[in-house]
């Protein structure tokens, strides 16, 4: 019962500071966008509701799609490309040294009291809030460079310049994810007290922001009311203001049955259809008047990881038994897993159908940086036992495999239990790895107890994991560098153990080095090869992002980068 | 009192700072979220500190009313808990109230009849009552109020939740009746669990003081079949079922919570899962300590009222 809020619990929650608006996008005249009328309401549900409003601080998905409504930034994220397009700022410049930015805001924008933006609101939401080390918040740590943190100044009332310390490449970005605040209203509550500011008890009055909507009521747990911004700046290209509805209104259901009985019945208008629930949704459309599309893998990844960690506890007992590192450690066994893994399976009866093989890091959906010339990942046996036979391992007239010095291939498999397609998933692959002679031992353990395996007692051999990124691949970077914590198969190395890892800390480091875009682009092209080749990451496939909506919305374009519900103030209810 | 509060929140303290994990487990596993601002969270909230002096902070803030601040939340654990109170103690009373008002009737009902239809009826619908899972019934319910068609006066059954969309429009009655009308699954489906179980014990009991020599000596008297039951055999029956009245109180505020999960009743039940699932300590802490309040206030009440109801027991 209950997977909504523990898909949640799959290990990236997108939303530190710095990645989580990337629901608004501008108008921005594609062909599907058409002129709609103003009025009418929306009625969606959220699994666990908001925990807080608070745009700055660190937080998880639940909150992060609600903060999006009343709060917006500088930059937004494009739903398609995942690339940043004007937001608050109509335009920005960077100089030839790529340290220096410079963000225009448009004219007469205003907060939601009716107040004017101006520079120094953006100034003041940076030095005050995001810079103050008591205040919980990750693009402070991920923009200082040995302690040294970016220089903000109002040019002048529209103009804000920002000098980096070093360059930064996603750093247009970065400042989408951070919203502007007001200082009238805050400047009271900088410091530790603004990490308890704004939370959900807060009048709605005081909640000022800049997005297309604002709060009218919440009631913890139960139920949100956002109305429309009159002050938001966004227009049609008939000049009527947006957004175009009056009213979104928001029900907390943490039961994912109880949420598709909730949409059956029509007391809400959209759904995220999840592969097991789409025979019985897909047949009521006609009768409940709304589409179901499907639109391609969703950005969650799921993967296997090989404990590949050389260090001793502080007992001086290797973290890993010798005999199991010295084939994590091999590329051909960890290719030999891969191609055995017969992932179309896992697709047909994992996700009954919808979704779709991966082939390397990134989600297909994640835009700009995919790298599409990467073949999908397919099961073929010739290959797996050539790259066993070029390790030295042998499979036995009992069946079993050996490495060459005789031990049997056995190993644990461990997932977090609160996520039932991954218990399924692991019964498949264990099936898979049998055909090599592989013995594989399947536990599942709660996600704390797996993360503090992963991140503190380094106390095990395989994991199922899953992560969900956004599209900015630098945000994911911790994964790929060898010092990083999220390095799953061997964190926080002093120095890289192998060329090909030392080869992935300098692509990260080549992506971020530079503003741009194409030279990024190559770098994060690589990184994707050399991930495939190397596969730390076993990775297994994508379901289908599908979601469902009454037909009488208009401008509804889903995509699995900005949800379903993106360009929200662009939606208007068909006359 | 005090030296069992203080047991119960050391032992549950201990426990969880020695099962796996920590508050900050998301946070470690999010490649976004950097190593800089784990350590900064860490010392804010003293998870730094050796253990006893964890424990120790707590217990001085506590003692002081400071319930401490939820993690998850980003506020004060006492705001946390205030905000769900309310939709918990309504539901949670509203079905005591309706199991004990079906399941004391049906029980004494059944004890009279025994053997015969009647008695076969109650027990074999409390048998089923009592192996049908909370959650289970509940999404049944909810299955059969998408399905149903609107009735007359009524309109259609919600699926779930504590009020209408559309609350903010009604007028007062209306808005009462919205809120009965939301009650009513997640509350029939407490009350079921609780009736069947009821519903034996006071058979059982009554069963017992049935057969006793002081009701056969008061029908002997002449007394009416209706004093005899309820002044005398009832008020002797009542006894085991004050205990468990006793109990129920303890389970108010933490009974409900599959059902509140199912029916998305914004009750305690899942904040209290949330945080032990998320090791949120201080509102679980919150959480444990409220429960053993109120299985000690269920124990005195229930001894208040056994004083009442059986002479022999006396307060002293």
């Amino acid at each position: 019962m209950h997977n909504r809020p523990l898909a949640l619990l799959a290990m990236a929650l997108l939303a530190s500071c710095g990645t989580s608006h990337n629901k608004s996008v501008l108008p921005n005249g594609s062909s599907t966008t058409v002129i709609g009328s103003p009025g009418g309401k929306l009625v969606i549900s959220s699994p666990g509701g908001p925990k807080t409003f608070n745009p700055i601080v660190e937080n998880e998905s639940s909150s992060s799609d609600f903060v999006g409504l009343i709060f917006s930034g500088l930059t937004d994220a494009d739903a398609h490309t995942g690339l940043p397009k004007p937001g608050l700022a109509e335009s920005w410049t960077v100089d030839s040294s790529g340290k220096v930015f410079a963000f225009h805001l448009r004219k007469g924008l205003k907060f939601n009291d009716g107040s004017p933006m101006t520079a120094d609101d953006v100034v003041f939401t940076w030095t005050k809030l995001v810079f103050d080390t008591s205040v919980q918040c990750a693009m402070r740590d991920i923009l200082a460079v040995d302690g040294k943190l970016p220089e903000i100044r109002a040019v002048d009332q529209l103009t804000v310049e920002f000098r980096l310390p070093t360059v930064f490449g996603p750093f247009v970005s970065a400042v989408g994810g951070v919203p502007v605040l007001s200082k009238a209203r805050l400047s009271g509550k900088t410091g530790r007290a603004f990490n308890s500011a704004y939370g959900i008890d807060t009048p709605p009055d005081s909640l000022v922001g800049s997005g297309p909507f604002k709060l009218a009521k919440y009631e913890g747990g139960s139920r949100g009311v956002f109305v429309r911004n009159p002050f938001y700046w966004k227009k049609d290209s008939a000049g009527q203001n947006l957004p175009y509805l009056d009213t979104i209104l928001i029900t907390v259901v943490q039961d994912q049955k109880a949420e598709v009985l909730k949409f059956k019945a029509g007391e809400i208008d959209e759904l995220d259809v999840k592969p097991q629930d789409f025979p019985v949704i897909k047949p009521l459309e006609a009768e409940g008047k709304f589409t179901v599309r499907k639109l391609g893998p969703t950005l969650a990844q799921l993967f296997l990881i090989f404990n590949q960690n050389l260090d001793r506890s502080p007992l001086g007992k290797p973290y890993v038994d010798p005999v199991k590192l010295s084939w994590f450690r091999d590329v051909h066994f960890r290719r030999a897993v891969s191609w055995a893994i017969d992932r179309k399976a896992i697709r047909d009866i994992v996700w009954n159908g919808l979704g779709s093989e991966a082939n390397g890091p990134f989600s297909p959906s994640s835009g700009y940086w995919w790298n599409s010339r990467l073949p999908k990942l397919v099961r073929d046996m010739d290959s797996a036992k050539a790259e066993l036979a070029a390790g030295g391992y042998v499979k036995g007239a009992d069946g079993k495999l050996r490495d060459a010095k005789g031990n049997a291939v056995k190993f644990t498999l461990l997932t977090n239990a609160e996520n039932q397609s991954r218990i399924e998933t692991a019964g498949l692959v264990r099936k898979d790895l049998d055909a090599l002679g592989i013995d594989v031992v399947f536990t599942q353990v709660e996600f704390n107890a797996l993360v503090s395996r992963l991140d503190g007692s380094f106390d095990w051999d395989v994991v199922m994991l899953g992560l969900t990124g956004g599209s900015e691949p630098h945000f994911g970077a911790n994964v790929w560098l060898s010092s990083g914590r999220t390095h799953q198969w061997y964190p926080r190395q002093k120095s890289p153990s192998t060329p090909w890892e030392r080869e992935l800390d300098s692509l990260v480091s080549a992506g971020v080095r530079t503003v741009d875009t194409a030279q990024r682009k190559r770098a994060y092209d690589r990184l994707q090869e050399i991930v495939r080749e190397q596969q730390p990451l076993v990775y297994l496939g994508h379901p289908e992002y599908m979601t469902a909506v009454r037909n009488r919305f208009g401008n509804v374009d889903p995509t699995p980068l900005g949800g379903a519900l993106h360009d929200i103030e662009l939606i208007f209810v068909k006359k | 009192m005090v030296p069992m509060l203080l047991g119960v929140s050391l032992l549950s303290f201990l426990l969880l700072q020695m099962s796996p994990g920590d508050p900050l487990s998301a946070q470690r596993g999010n490649p976004q979220v950097p190593d800089a601002l784990i350590r900064r969270i860490e010392a804010e909230y003293g998870f730094d500190r050796p253990l006893p002096e964890q424990y120790l902070r707590w217990l001085s803030r506590t003692v002081r009313g400071d319930l401490g601040y939820s993690f998850k939340y980003k506020r004060p654990v006492a705001d946390v808990l205030r905000e769900r109170v309310g939709a918990t103690l309504l539901l949670s009373v509203f079905s005591s109230l309706l199991s004990w008002l079906l399941a004391v009737p049906l029980g004494v009902w059944a004890a009279l009849r025994r053997g015969q239809w009647p008695d076969r009826a109650v027990s074999l619908t409390a048998f089923v009552g009592m192996s049908l899972p909370s959650f289970f019934l509940a999404l049944l319910l909810l299955f059969a109020a998408s399905v149903a068609p609107p009735i007359p006066w009524f309109g259609r059954f919600p699926i779930g939740g504590l009020v209408s969309p559309e609350f903010d429009q009604f007028g007062a009655m209306q808005r009462v009746g919205d809120v009965l009308k939301h009650l009513l699954i997640p509350g029939l489906v407490l009350a079921v669990g609780g009736v069947a179980g009821l519903q034996r014990v006071a058979r059982g009991s009554m069963l017992e003081t049935l057969r006793q020599p002081y009701v056969l000596a008061a029908r002997a008297r002449g007394l009416s079949q209706r004093s005899v039951l309820w002044r005398h055999a009832f008020r002797n029956a009542a006894n085991p079922l004050i205990t468990l009245l006793g109990f129920e109180f303890s389970a108010l505020l933490s009974g409900a919570a599959f059902t509140e999960i199912i029916t998305s009743w914004p009750g305690l039940g899942l904040v209290a899962l949330e945080a032990v699932r998320a090791k949120d300590l201080f509102l679980v802490m919150a959480t444990v300590l409220m429960g053993s309040l109120l299985l000690l206030a269920g124990n005195l009440l229930s001894d208040i009222l056994h004083a009442w109801n059986d002479p022999r027991v006396k307060l002293s």
